[in-house]
């Protein structure tokens, strides 16, 4: 898009800065009627507002170099000597083309996980109720019982000491 | 106590000349109806959801009479994948009388059916037995009978019910610890005629079986006797005309006071009964049954008081 503007500007300059002008009104409008219709979805909005982001440095740029341009006219190489000062805006441009994608980037990554992380923990949750509910039914009646046997095992062995300890007490001084 | 001879190396070979004498001396074989019997003991116990009260009462060393009362929902069969349950409430007056040679037992429900049973030794080896249950719904009756012969170590069956329905099923000891059987059945009503085969090996600790039928079922099970208090049993079927598959693995624990089992499934379903004797004759039971899949749970209580 700032490779289209640069040839516009080169080729053209009065009718160029008409141009501008109207292009810019037209990406003013597009720019909202873009905002306006992106809401739903998100790609749309992420490349609304990339394409924003870009439209409004550019636009900015442009306003610039047009109240500028008369200036500068003159020579061929301040088109040149533009260019680097334009590829350092365009880089500055680039550059936060190049953030915003990043940023873009991070954000679908953080949702993609958030979504994933929200699914893993429904899931763990239905399977902890699962394996709870089991346990319960199988295995603590299981346990209980188990302890109660024991418990009975011990009483019955102590009844039985005390019943040896007694009859083998009471043997010897009968005998 | 010099005079002690060591003992004779001949003891261990005995149990081999045993092992090949018996051939002639088999045991007698498990009926063909009951081959996986300790499996079912073990992984299908009675489940019920509600209420459950049963109450013997014996009046004589051969008879007795039985009044039950259930209350709880009933599950309605629906043409929908929804369970539909109505409450319902019954109660079932029964009389056994129970002779060496002759059982019957009859069972009244208070919404008119009647369930009947009758075991008798006609000779030594055959025996009858026949159950009916009696409907007011017309066409909803049935009755079976069969006839049993028991040989020295075989055992066969003839079988007949209402509706056309025969049946004939014959169960062989091959070796001291395997029997080999195959049944038949005919029924006439629904035009269908099916065939099958059973096989059984038993040692003190384990017991496998193995059935195949031509209605399109295979089931294996395999109950180990971990010791004489616990028992673990798993059950394996499918069905390979409705590609219908069920495995099943449960535990029994006969201890002094109850008697639980437990058993999980693999449609999903985890159940457990629980015996628990709380006095002499007086038996509380619970119930549990839960279907993770169709989120269906039946829980249940009860008290069986007699013998």
């Amino acid at each position: 898009m700032s490779l289209h503007f640069q040839n516009h500007k080169d080729s053209k300059r009065k009718t160029l800065t008409l141009q501008q002008r109207v292009t810019t009104c037209r990406f003013h409008s597009h720019l909202h009627k873009q905002k306006a219709k992106a809401k739903s979805r998100r790609e749309r909005e992420r490349a609304t507002t990339t394409h924003t982001e870009t439209h409004t440095h550019e636009e900015l740029f442009f306003s610039l170099s047009v109240m500028a341009s008369p200036a500068r006219k003159g020579g061929v190489s301040l088109p040149e000597r533009r260019n680097p000062k334009k590829d350092d805006g365009g880089d500055g441009v680039i550059a936060r083309i190049s953030q915003s994608q990043i940023l873009a980037r991070g954000k679908q990554v953080t949702s993609d996980a958030g979504y994933v992380a929200k699914k893993l923990l429904k899931s763990t949750g239905k399977a902890a109720w699962i394996f709870g509910t089991t346990f319960l039914i199988l295995v603590v009646p299981l346990i209980i019982e188990m302890d109660r046997e024991q418990q009975l095992t011990e009483l019955e062995l102590q009844q039985a000491n005390i019943l040896g300890t007694s009859a083998g007490g009471s043997a010897p001084p009968a005998k | 106590m010099a005079g002690l001879v060591p003992p004779p190396p001949t003891a261990p070979d005995t149990p081999k000349q045993n092992e090949r004498v018996d051939y002639l001396n088999l045991p007698c074989p498990i009926p063909y109806d009951e081959i996986s019997r300790e499996a079912y003991m073990s992984l299908k116990p009675e489940l019920f959801e509600g209420m459950r009260i049963d109450f013997t009462k014996g009046l004589n060393q051969k008879f007795s009479l039985s009044h039950s009362v259930t209350m709880g929902p009933t599950e309605i069969p629906s043409q929908s994948t929804e369970t539909i349950k109505i409450p319902t409430a019954q109660y079932e007056f029964g009389a056994n009388f129970l002779d060496p040679k002759l059982m019957l037992v009859g069972r009244v429900l208070t919404d008119g059916r009647l369930n009947a049973r009758v075991k008798c030794d006609l000779t030594e080896n055959l025996s009858l037995k026949a159950n009916s249950q009696l409907t007011n719904e017309p066409h909803m009756s049935h009755g079976m009978a069969s006839f049993d012969y028991k040989g020295k170590d075989f055992r066969s069956q003839f079988q007949l019910g209402n509706g056309a329905l025969f049946g004939a099923n014959y169960i062989q000891s091959v070796t001291p610890n395997l029997s080999v059987g195959g049944e038949v059945f005919w029924a006439g009503q629904h035009r269908k005629s099916g065939i099958g085969y059973a096989a059984r090996y038993n040692t003190d600790k384990m017991v496998a079986t193995g059935q195949v039928a031509s209605t399109g079922v295979v089931a294996m099970s395999y109950v180990q006797k971990v010791s004489d208090k616990v028992s673990l049993a798993s059950d394996f079927m499918y069905n390979y005309l409705s590609r219908d598959v069920t495995a099943s693995f449960g535990y029994d624990y006969i201890l002094r006071q109850c008697r639980l089992r437990g058993k999980i499934d693999s449609n999903g379903v985890a159940a457990a009964f629980l015996e628990e004797r709380l006095n002499m004759g007086l038996n509380f039971i619970l119930s549990a049954e839960i279907d993770h899949r169709k989120k269906d749970y039946k829980f249940g209580f009860g008290l069986t008081v007699g013998e």
